[in-house]
């Protein structure tokens, strides 16, 4: 059997020098930012591990609500349903239809104050091998409950969503090993429905031991 | 300084994974880092950088720090570029003022003046970055240059990767000092700044976006025990029978000290309590010592108004006991680049009132970690309901320490400037190593 590294990833921002100060401005950068933009807007919250001061997850409705003082848009925004979007690329979609219905209906002309606008931030993924490496499911179990929740996020998140080459790269190792339905129900976890990626953990943890017991 | 320090002394501190991370992150730089700036002490990019080196040498980084040196009238020179690039308030503009012209033909002859001041002012300090790159060995692989002293040394790069890490805010310069610095910046491969409210739109390379940090193991921000907090007050004459309302920061307008003053007393009038001013005066900052004349005319003599001049320089444990003998700290900056006191002081468990400037609403989340006032009357209220309330005093310090922990410490930092390093050799949005 072939060995299988786990990796990681940590993420570095940059600003790409794009701001909005009113919600044409937002609208229109939102259309022309690629996809490690939107991910660190809408997806942070998630890999912050630190309280969240305030009701809204992500990024744009925060600023829409305290900036704009449009508060039933960031409430549509906060609202979005992360599992709906299978890629980047869908949920920027959906963002962008959100802003525009709310346009069509309400005069936008606010302006946020000077000092409050809305930096665009990217972010580059560095990703690298970690110490982890397994030889059998057993292991994979094993190191599944003991790496950090960074790396859970990682693997079941980030990396599907951006490109996925890592999950896709522990999912061909698992199916080689026999083991076809387990990552049918590994794909099938919706990330987003947990509370905190320690309840993401236990659940993965859960799937892979009650495989264990069905078929070994 | 020779100095190395393994990141593992953290261990109790921050995650272990992150720790980790550091360790195999560190194993793909290869060659030598150096960092220069203006002064080995005295603010926060020296501490920071004093915590750094040895942390990057642990990790098995070739590191090293060097400072540039200048005469009076250099350090004096680039004390005008900080004040007109933060864009100055309250009157405390010491570049030239605008007069009301008596003619035509006297305005113009104020403004060449003060142009040939300028121009004269932009020589001397290429000058002195002239001697400074004929005196250092600048052949490394990473250059990180702080702050706007010693920019123009990348005029004499040959290789390597050279980062211009910007402490202060730089979105509302002077638009002539700022023109004249630019052509140094933007001839370096990326730049940093703490947040992207200091950022500019017209610098033409990568901007990165790194808060500053504090190191929770220096001598400034370790736990005290009580005993030694006791010596330390005793030594100042301050007696802890009464709350303690402090400012740590240096005398320098910015920090809006009178306006802390005015405060306490509207705070004094209804609650008993003391204040606490201390700082110094920075090896860079020849104004620093009429602020401090300035604050003593204003505290007037008042037996419960401390204003400690740290001359020779507070030493850090005195510092740290100062925050930790604290019921509220303050940092009522009027700009401020980040505001590093302010994590100092949530990171003692104690709730902050900051002036809602430069970082410091992202260290203060409102009414979550600490207040952020925006006038004399309202920083008064908040230190008065801060005191009414422990309780409250506490749950924000709780908040505020969690907050520092996951933000900004110098682990984090440290990870922050090995990912930009990779960044900059693999300059794709996603690398794989």
């Amino acid at each position: 059997m072939t060995d299988f590294t786990f990796y990681r990833a940590r993420y570095q921002l940059e600003l790409t020098g794009k701001k909005a100060r009113d919600l044409p401005e937002l609208l229109a950068a939102i259309k022309e930012i690629d996809e490690s933009s939107i991910f660190d807007h809408v997806y942070h919250a998630l890999l912050d591990s630190h309280f969240l001061p305030i009701g809204y997850p992500n990024d744009f409705a925060y600023w829409i609500a305290d900036a704009l003082h449009e508060p039933a848009l960031a409430e549509r925004l906060a609202d979005l349903d992360l599992r709906e979007f299978p890629d980047i690329e869908s949920l920027k979609k959906r963002i962008i239809d959100i802003i525009e219905d709310y346009m069509a209906m309400h005069d936008v002309s606010r302006r946020a104050d000077i000092g409050q606008e809305f930096h665009f931030i990217r972010c580059i993924t560095v990703t690298f091998p970690t110490r982890y490496m397994v030889t059998n499911m057993n292991e994979v179990l094993e190191t599944i409950k003991e790496i950090d929740l960074d790396s859970i996020f990682y693997y079941f998140i980030a990396s599907r969503l951006l490109g996925g080459e890592h999950y896709k790269e522990l999912s061909r190792w698992i199916l080689k090993n026999d083991t076809h339905n387990l990552i049918e129900k590994l794909d099938n976890i919706y990330p987003y429905g947990f509370a905190n990626m320690d309840a993401l953990r236990n659940e993965i943890v859960r799937i892979i031991e009650r495989y264990f017991w069905e078929n070994i | 300084m020779n100095e190395t320090r393994s990141i593992w002394d953290y261990e109790d501190i921050v995650e272990r994974g992150l720790l980790e991370d550091l360790e195999l992150l560190a194993e793909h730089i290869s060659g030598r880092v150096l960092h220069i700036n203006a002064t080995y002490s005295g603010g926060g990019v020296a501490e920071i950088l004093s915590s750094m080196i040895p942390l990057l040498k642990g990790l098995g980084i070739e590191t090293e720090w060097n400072v540039i040196r200048g005469d009076d009238e250099f350090f004096s020179i680039t004390k005008t570029f900080h004040n007109v690039l933060h864009g100055r308030v309250n009157g405390a503009v010491e570049v030239p003022v605008k007069h009301e012209p008596v003619s035509v033909l006297d305005d113009l002859d104020r403004e060449i003046g003060e142009l040939n001041l300028r121009k004269e002012m932009f020589e001397t300090y290429l000058h002195w970055n002239r001697i400074n790159s004929e005196e250092m060995d600048l052949d490394s692989d990473f250059v990180f240059i702080h702050d706007p002293q010693p920019a123009a040394l990348i005029d004499v790069k040959q290789r390597g990767k050279w980062i211009w890490r910007c402490h202060i805010d730089v979105s509302n310069p002077d638009p002539l000092v700022w023109n004249f610095l630019s052509e140094s910046i933007s001839k370096y491969d990326a730049s940093i700044f703490s947040t992207p409210m200091f950022a500019r739109p017209d610098l033409g390379i990568r901007q990165f976006l790194v808060p500053p940090s504090i190191d929770p193991l220096s001598d400034k921000n370790i736990e005290l025990s009580q005993g030694e907090i006791g010596r330390v007050l005793d030594k100042y004459g301050i007696c802890m029978d009464k709350p303690i309302i402090t400012q740590v920061s240096r005398f320098d307008r910015l920090k809006d000290l009178p306006g802390v003053i005015d405060a306490y007393k509207l705070v004094k009038k209804r609650i008993d309590c003391q204040l606490i001013l201390a700082g110094g005066v920075a090896a860079d900052d020849p104004e620093g010592m009429g602020v401090y004349h300035e604050v003593m005319e204003k505290a007037d003599g008042e037996e419960d108004i401390h204003v400690l001049l740290g001359s020779p320089p507070f030493s850090d444990i005195e510092i740290n006991a100062f925050q930790r003998a604290s019921t509220v700290i303050m940092q009522k900056s009027l700009k401020e680049g980040f505001g590093l006191v302010v994590s100092e002081g949530l990171w003692k468990g104690k709730p902050v009132i900051g002036g809602a400037t430069g970082g410091i609403p992202l260290q203060i989340v409102n009414d979550v970690t600490g207040y952020l006032a925006h006038s004399v009357d309202g920083a008064a209220f908040k230190i008065a309901n801060l005191l009414k309330n422990p309780e409250l005093a506490r749950r924000l310090g709780e908040a505020g320490k969690e907050h520092v922990r996951h933000n900004f410490l110098i682990t984090r930092h440290l990870k922050d400037y090995i990912l930009i390093m990779l960044s900059l050799e693999n300059p794709s949005g996603t690398i794989r190593l």
